[in-house]
């Protein structure tokens, strides 16, 4: 390497030394917006599993949507923590300020940054393809309104659908299967007993 | 082994005195390393001082306020490009200058 471009390291060097606070503060700032982008996603997320989305799905479908929800949601911490690894280093490392040691950090440092920035990518890509997977089971074994499905028992056979009306004379389901805009009318007097259903 | 005086009348010139016999004592403290000797070039007493400091990863030593080892120091020493910091104007020494000194870089015989 020639004299001229070990006297520019060290130059450099030197003038980190001056700038101690300056890059410190630009870290902490980069730090801190990383990880207020990090809270943000994190109760985006929360109050997408908060709501009844992933309850009101059959039993395999819940699981796998958790599972999903829940992967998707490590990528993409672990993605946005490395991103801002990238952007603003990590915090507390320190080195000896010469140009010799600064040139050495600075050439692994470019590669630790161009690997981060991949597996960032990469991470995001990932956890996106893991929320589009999640949101795609729910919507498609999403039950609507699961909670009024009833069987109604009656003296002669059982029937299965949605509780429309109960009168004193009649019981009024709607099935969901076959014709399910015809409403299925029984006379109470014949039904011997209605239980809750989570399918039909 | 005498030291000839400071050679104050030397011009500024930016030369490489290459590597020069280990003269230099290294001395270290939670801070950095400092190395301290004789400019080979202008024969200026020179102090140089590797800072422990922020730019990244892993530096060369990693815990906080420890002193660096005498090998961390050894290798710290043998490591870098040193330049002439005798803290004098040699003419011609341009203005904004990093090193205040006559110009010359060394490195250490390891
Ligand atoms: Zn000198
Ligand atoms: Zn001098």
């Amino acid at each position: 390497m020639s004299a001229g471009v070990d006297r520019r390291w060290a130059e450099l060097a030197r003038e980190l030394e001056f700038s101690q606070l300056d890059q410190l503060r630009k870290q902490a700032e980069g730090w801190r917006n990383g990880l207020v982008g990090l809270t943000a996603l994190v109760t985006v997320l929360a109050v997408l599993k908060g709501r009844d989305d992933l309850t009101n799905l059959p039993s395999p479908w819940q699981t796998v949507a958790t599972i999903l929800l829940g992967a998707a949601y490590l990528f993409l911490v672990a993605g946005s923590l490395v991103t801002v690894r990238a952007s603003y280093g990590k915090p507390g490392d320190l080195l000896h300020l010469g140009g010799q040691s600064l040139r050495k950090w600075t050439l692994t440092e470019i590669r630790r940054v161009r690997r981060a920035l991949y597996l960032s990518m990469a991470a995001f890509a990932l956890g996106m393809t893991l929320v589009a997977a999640a949101v795609g089971v729910s919507w498609t074994h999403t039950e609507e309104s699961t909670a009024d499905l009833v069987k109604v028992t009656t003296a002669t056979a059982d029937f299965c659908g949605q509780l429309v009306s109960y009168t004193p004379s009649n019981v009024t389901l709607l099935p969901t299967t076959g014709d399910t805009a015809k409403p299925l009318v029984l006379r109470t007097a014949q039904v011997r007993k209605i239980t809750p259903a989570t399918g039909c | 082994m005498s030291t000839p005086p400071h050679n104050q009348d030397l011009p500024y010139a930016q030369v490489d005195a290459g590597l020069v016999n280990d003269t230099f004592q290294v001395t270290a403290d939670p801070a950095g390393v400092t190395v301290t000797g004789i400019c080979p070039r202008c024969d200026g007493r020179t102090s140089t001082t590797l800072p422990l400091g922020i730019a990244g990863t892993k530096g060369l030593f990693s815990s906080k306020d420890r002193v660096p080892t005498p090998a961390e120091q050894a290798d710290a020493k043998a490591a870098e490009t040193f330049f002439c910091e005798c803290g004098f104007a040699h003419t011609g020494q341009p203005e904004n200058t990093h090193f205040e000194g006559c110009g010359a870089q060394w490195k250490v015989k390891p």
